[in-house]
This record gives structure tokens, C-alpha cells and sequence, in this order.
């Protein structure tokens, strides 16, 4: 075993224990294990959310973006702080109304808020249908980090089984709890990564960052403007990072963890402090960049990196010591099996409160339904695992419209905060409609004036429908409207 | 828009944040200069975006308490 695969795998043993410690001595109620009784204090949310939003994206598309397109890829550093922006507002909404009305899931709020079953149980299909390639990504994550950053010393196929074995034990075991207590580890090391990366690969590369940059304007000066490399302008970014940062609290995982938090006051004080950890992305962006100053220089490295995602962690292994490489690895991992959790959880959770309880056995107390969805997260993991193994490309094109797919939750969720005129007729004719537009758009490949995203335009479309159809349809009654409006009051 | 005074005083102090982002002001950074401090500027100027965010978050944060009381649920 060499020493950075002892490290990754260290830690990934280090990961599961702290996660079924976490469980031990717990009554696992419905709250207890989909929301963590709702407890979860300012630290624990934050590195909670923290590692939750960072996959393994952060590790592998983000410097893998910058090396093969260029500058565009700051989307990705400016959604989120704009995101945090509406959740300053939003989140603390959620919050509330979890705690007030006892939901557990997304498609709980949804169903209550417009009368409609038949709404919360495809909410919550919707939502494992695109849960499954995200999972799959990270699972993929996990074996492809494993395999470069130990040297190939562990194949892919069998990191991504031992990372998939150590999910299922202590998210099964111990639920968003258990989460939590593996994320504040996972947000540490993450954050130790990302950092560690920035300031070594430039400086074994080119001595620093300044002169990777110097090499970069003179031999690929279109890697530093917009529109970029991958001729991506300026429309197109201002419109991917409305959507993104309108779509990154749509995820019904993301929804559930603010469930979770301890108070109102948790949420709104996390908006504001939470935009800092984005910071740690700059130092990848910039290796990104520094591997793509490297190839545009040395052909070897070049003919090296047989995928953009693979660039910063090739550029790793060939100038850093097998010390670095291991924490490196770790955090890598780390940031891939954090978003994995939360994202397993969540899809066991749907289908066993929402799909199960709500829709085939009405009749099923909840604490069966929380044993049920323990039981769940096996199937779920079982089939992301097998994606990820036998067809690590089936579900590209589903993961590809994720983020435009699930940002068309947001008028669902937003008019249903803020305005009484939605009707459940228009939020389903909304979200036909965008999603349908969105998917179809980007499937086919339409390039919409001005590169706007496709997934904006489904959302423009989304909030149309909503309207219009909610002119000439029946309201949900005036007393769940007013209900509901007591659920919100402040 | 059923958001508390705090909120909307809170709202004005988001504002701006989000204008970090906006098109003219992204195409005016794409063409500002290509680089400061030795890294693209387009990058530092994301990095400012998320600290003013922060800062403007924070600031948000105590209108809101000051006006509404501290949320406390």
C-alpha cells in the first residue's frame, strides 16, 4: 500500500467511524433521522452546508473547466456568493415552516402548500431522478481521485466500491446526524486541500502563480478573457450564475439540511458567513490555469492529461511529495463523499416519506417509515454504484440539465412563500414547462440568443406558465392559504 | 412581498452585492485589464464579489436585527 493510499483510505476509515459514532445511543425517529432533530447549531450547519455544496467538482471540474475553457469558469466563484443573497431571505422561511408544520422533505412543503399529493410525490420523483447522476458523479469522483492521487496503487472500480461501502454504513446508520459530524471533519480537510493545492502545483510548476500567468497570456491569452477558450461570453455567464445561484437551494438535499438547523437565526447568520469558504475555490481556479499555462509549454504534460478533470491532480502527483498527495487525495475524497451523503440520504428519504408514506401506504407510522428509509439508502447507493461502474457515461446527459432541471422548482417554492396567487394547475403547468424546455433545449443543443443559458429561459417560460394558468384556475382554499400564512408569520 | 421591516431594510444592503455579477459590470471587468496582483483579474474580481457579499450580508444581518429583534426560534 503506498503512503498516499494509506492516507485516502485512512481517512475514508476515520470518516465512517465518526459518522456511526454519531448514531450511537439515538432513537431513530422520522426527525431524528431525516433533519437531525432539528439541532444542528451555527458550526455544524455551516460545515454541514459547506461540504454539502463542494463535490467533487471543486476537486476535478473546476481546475478541469479552467484548464480546457479558461476564465470562464469564475461562474462557479460568483453564484454562490448570490446565492447566499436569496437564502438570506429564503432560508430562514424554510426553516420556520419546517418547524412548524413537521416537514421533513421538499415535497412535503409542496404538497402542503398546494393541496396536492399528486404534486409532493412527483416533486420528489423529479428530484431522485436527478439526484441519481449527481450521485453517480461523486461516486465516479471518489474512484478517479482515489486512482490518481495514490499513483494507481487502488484501481477506480474498487475506490468506488469502499467509498460506496462506507456511504451506506454510517449514512444508513446514522442519518443527517451522522452527516453532519462527517462533514465538519470532511470541510476541514476539504478546505486544507484546496488550499495546499493552490499554493504547491504553481510553485513546483513555474515558481509561483505570477509567472504560470506570464506564460499563459503569452502562449493562450484567450484562457484570460471572456468570451474565453470555449467561447463563453459575458451573456452567458451573467445568466448561468442566475440560474445556478437560483437553482443551489432548490436541491431537495440542500432544502432538508436547512430543516435541520437549530434556528432561524442559524440559517440567516450561515448566509452571511457562508460565502467565505467559496474563497478556497480561487486557489484551484488558479491551478487550473497554471496546468493549461503548463501544457501550452511542455507537450509531455499535455499528452499526460488524457481528460481536462484529471489535469490538477496529474500536475499533483508529478511534482508534490507522497505526503501532499495523500492529504491532497483525502481532501479530494472528502469533498466528494460529503456532497454523497447528503445526496443518499435524501434520495432514500423521497422515496420512503414521499413516494411510500404520502403516496403507496398512507397508513405507515414514521417511525417505520424512517426504518424504511434506512433501508432505502442500500437500493439507492446499489444502483448509483452499478451507473458509476458499468456505465459511468449513461447518465452524462440527465447530470448535464441537473441544475437547469431543478432551478425549475424555484417559482414552486418562492411564489409559494411570498404570494398567494399560484394554483397547483399553474405550478404543474410551470414546471412542465420549464423542465420540458430545459431539458429538451439542452439535450438538442440549442444555442439561444446571446449563449443565454437554456435553463433561465425554461425558468422565464416556468414563471409564465404559473401565472397565466393560475389566472383561469381554481386556487387552493383560503383556508389553507391563510394557514399557511400563520405558518410564516415572523 | 411579505418581508418584514427588518428584511426590507436588509434588502438594501443585498442589492448591491448582487450587482457584482450583473452583465455590464462583469463585461466591464472581462475588459478592464487582463491581470492584478498576478492573477486574472476577472478572478480577483469574483474574490472581492464574495467578500462584499459576506460583508454585505453581515451588515444586512444586524438592520435586520436591530429593526425586527434577533430572529430567535
Amino acid at each position: 500500500v503506498s503512503l498516499p493510499l494509506a492516507i485516502i483510505l485512512g481517512w475514508l476509515l476515520l470518516t465512517t467511524a465518526v459518522g456511526v459514532l454519531a448514531g450511537l445511543n439515538r432513537r431513530f425517529g422520522l426527525e431524528e433521522y431525516f433533519v437531525g432533530e432539528r439541532s444542528l447549531g451555527t458550526v455544524l450547519f455551516y460545515t454541514l452546508a459547506a461540504a454539502e455544496i463542494y463535490s467533487a467538482f471543486a476537486f476535478l471540474g473546476l481546475a478541469g473547466w479552467a484548464y480546457a475553457k479558461g476564465v470562464s469558469v469564475v461562474y462557479a466563484l460568483a453564484y454562490m456568493p448570490l446565492a447566499y443573497a436569496f437564502y438570506f431571505f429564503l432560508g430562514p422561511r424554510i426553516n420556520r415552516l419546517g418547524r412548524r408544520a413537521g416537514y421533513v422533505t421538499q415535497s412535503d412543503f409542496l404538497e402542503d402548500r398546494y393541496g396536492s399529493r399528486t404534486l409532493g410525490v412527483g416533486v420528489a420523483i423529479v428530484g431522485v431522478v436527478f439526484i441519481l447522476p449527481y450521485l453517480q458523479l461523486q461516486l465516479l469522483g471518489t474512484g478517479i481521485i482515489t486512482q490518481i492521487a495514490s499513483g494507481g496503487a487502488l484501481g477506480r472500480d474498487a475506490a468506488i466500491v469502499l467509498s460506496t461501502l462506507s456511504l451506506v454504513v454510517f449514512v444508513s446508520f446514522s442519518g443527517l446526524r451522522g452527516i453532519g459530524w462527517t462533514n465538519l471533519m470532511q470541510a476541514v480537510i476539504m478546505l486544507l486541500g484546496m488550499t495546499a493545492v493552490g499554493i504547491l502545483v504553481p510553485r513546483h510548476l513555474f515558481g509561483g502563480i505570477e509567472p504560470a500567468m506570464d506564460v499563459l497570456q503569452r502562449l493562450r491569452p484567450d484562457h484570460l478573457r471572456l468570451p474565453d477558450s470555449g467561447g463563453l461570453g459575458v451573456t452567458w455567464y451573467a445568466s448561468t450564475v442566475l440560474l445556478s445561484a437560483i437553482g443551489a437551494w432548490m436541491w431537495p438535499h440542500v432544502f432538508a439540511t436547512t430543516y435541520g438547523a437549530a434556528s432561524e437565526r442559524v440559517v440567516r447568520r450561515n448566509a452571511a458567513i457562508l460565502p467565505l469558504y467559496q474563497l478556497a475555490a480561487i486557489p484551484v481556479t488558479l491551478v487550473g490555469l497554471a496546468c493549461a499555462a503548463k501544457a501550452a509549454l511542455d507537450p509531455e504534460f499535455a499528452a499526460l492529461v488524457r481528460h481536462p478533470d484529471h489535469a490538477m491532480l496529474i500536475a499533483l502527483v508529478t511534482s508534490c511529495g507522497p505526503w501532499v498527495a495523500g492529504i491532497i487525495g483525502a481532501g479530494g475524497v472528502a469533498a466528494a463523499i460529503s456532497t454523497a451523503s447528503a445526496l443518499m440520504l435524501t434520495a432514500a428519504n423521497l422515496c420512503a416519506r414521499n413516494v411510500v408514506q404520502k403516496g403507496l401506504l398512507p397508513q405507515l407510522p414514521d417511525r417505520r417509515t424512517a426504518w424504511l428509509a434506512r433501508t432505502l439508502v442500500i437500493p439507492v447507493a446499489l444502483v448509483a454504484t452499478v451507473l458509476a461502474l458499468r456505465a459511468p457515461d449513461m447518465l452524462v446527459n440527465l447530470l448535464l440539465v441537473g441544475y437547469s432541471g431543478i432551478a425549475q422548482l424555484a417559482p414552486a417554492i418562492v411564489l409559494g412563500m411570498f404570494s398567494r396567487v399560484p394554483s397547483r394547475a399553474g405550478i404543474a403547468a410551470g414546471l412542465a414547462a420549464g423542465i420540458g424546455f430545459a431539458v429538451v433545449a439542452q439535450l438538442a443543443g440549442w444555442r439561444l440568443p446571446g449563449a443565454v443559458h437554456p435553463g433561465l429561459a425554461g425558468l422565464v417560460l416556468n414563471v409564465a406558465c404559473v401565472l397565466a394558468v393560475s389566472r383561469f384556475t381554481r386556487p387552493p382554499e383560503p383556508e389553507r392559504l391563510d394557514r399557511f400564512g400563520r405558518l410564516l408569520a415572523g | 412581498m411579505r418581508l418584514t421591516p427588518g428584511e426590507a431594510r436588509a434588502l438594501r444592503w443585498m442589492i448591491p452585492a448582487g450587482l457584482f455579477f450583473l452583465p455590464p459590470v462583469t463585461n466591464w471587468a472581462a475588459g478592464a485589464r487582463p491581470r492584478v496582483l498576478g492573477i486574472p483579474f476577472l478572478v480577483f474580481w469574483s474574490a472581492c464579489g464574495i467578500l462584499a457579499t459576506s460583508l454585505a450580508a453581515l451588515a444586512a444581518l444586524r438592520a435586520k436585527d436591530r429593526i425586527d429583534g434577533p430572529d430567535d426560534r
